[in-house]
């Protein structure tokens, strides 16, 4: 008998299996909105110049991306793991602790 | 994470944990042991049911680069999938508690929004001073930007859709809960 896969076609709608969006960064558009990056509004961070206000925004770009990434390996996959391994323990029946694992593959 | 080579480099700033690891790994250590796995699940359940600023207003917002506002919408396709899960999850592990579980549970969910939600000030002084603000002015900034009331309106404006989930579950109806939900100023 052939084993028939729930998720044969998970590449396919998938989003982190689907092709990468659009990665054009434009001329004269922000890496972040100004009022979510700290301080760069401040008069005294105006004072060092534009220079200074590029800087903290990219650094907050980054760590909205590191502390993701962070989440999602550390965190996230944990729990999935977890609720897979043992979906009892936490009220889920055996079908939903299949749902959250396989959602992180 | 990989860094993009070329002119947009950064050198890192720092190697730390981010504050909510650190944070879990105190909340482990002031918990029974047995509690660990529900801690873990508490805090995710939390982290994907919670809806930020960031996920909201980016990809949206035609201010910011396209790389960015693809890269935060295409994050934000598969949250709406996890939050829509772990919605039930919640449900389900709230429900499925004993008395004694809820009792810690409950208060739990508070604590675990806070410090998801909490700026991470130390990194921001870093960022601050990297861009060459003395530390006392790093400090007012800071202090300016992060007011005790931006903070409060910003965290209840990020934790909407969980705090209706905790009151939709039944959580809030918890009185150790409601109290502790009261207490970090998500609700009055």
């Amino acid at each position: 008998m052939q084993y028939q896969s729930p998720f044969e076609d998970w590449y396919t709608y998938s989003t982190v299996h689907k092709p990468l969006p659009d990665f054009t960064c434009e001329t004269g558009l922000v890496l972040f909105p100004s009022e979510l990056v700290p301080g760069i509004g401040h008069p005294l961070v105006k004072r060092l110049g534009n220079h200074a206000a590029q800087r903290v925004t990219m650094r907050k770009l980054e760590s909205y991306n590191a502390f993701t990434e962070t989440l999602e390996y550390q965190a996230v996959m944990g729990a999935a793991i977890k609720i897979a391994q043992n979906p009892v323990a936490f009220g889920l029946s055996e079908q939903a602790g299949e749902g959250g694992a396989a959602d992180r593959n | 994470m990989k860094r993009i080579p070329g002119s947009s480099e950064l050198p890192p700033l720092t190697t730390s944990q981010p504050p909510f690891l650190r944070g879990l790994e105190e909340l482990e250590r002031s918990l029974p042991t047995e509690f660990a796995d529900d801690l873990l699940i508490a805090f995710v359940s939390i982290s994907e049911t919670l809806i930020t600023s960031i996920l909201r207003g980016i990809p949206r917002d035609p201010r910011v680069v396209s790389a960015v506002r693809n890269t935060v919408r295409d994050h934000s396709i598969d949250e709406a999938r996890h939050h829509s899960y772990f919605v039930y999850v919640v449900h389900q592990h709230w429900a499925s508690s004993p008395p004694d579980r809820r009792e810690i549970l409950g208060p739990l969910y508070a604590n675990l929004i806070r410090l998801f939600l909490n700026p991470d000030l130390d990194l921001c002084r870093d960022w601050l001073m990297e861009a060459g603000l003395a530390p006392r002015d790093a400090e007012l900034v800071l202090r300016d930007h992060y007011s005790p009331e931006r903070i409060a309106a910003g965290l209840r404006a990020d934790a909407f859709p969980t705090l209706k989930l905790m009151g939709r579950v039944g959580v809030l109806d918890h009185p150790a809960a409601r109290a502790a939900f009261v207490e970090q100023k998500l609700i009055d």
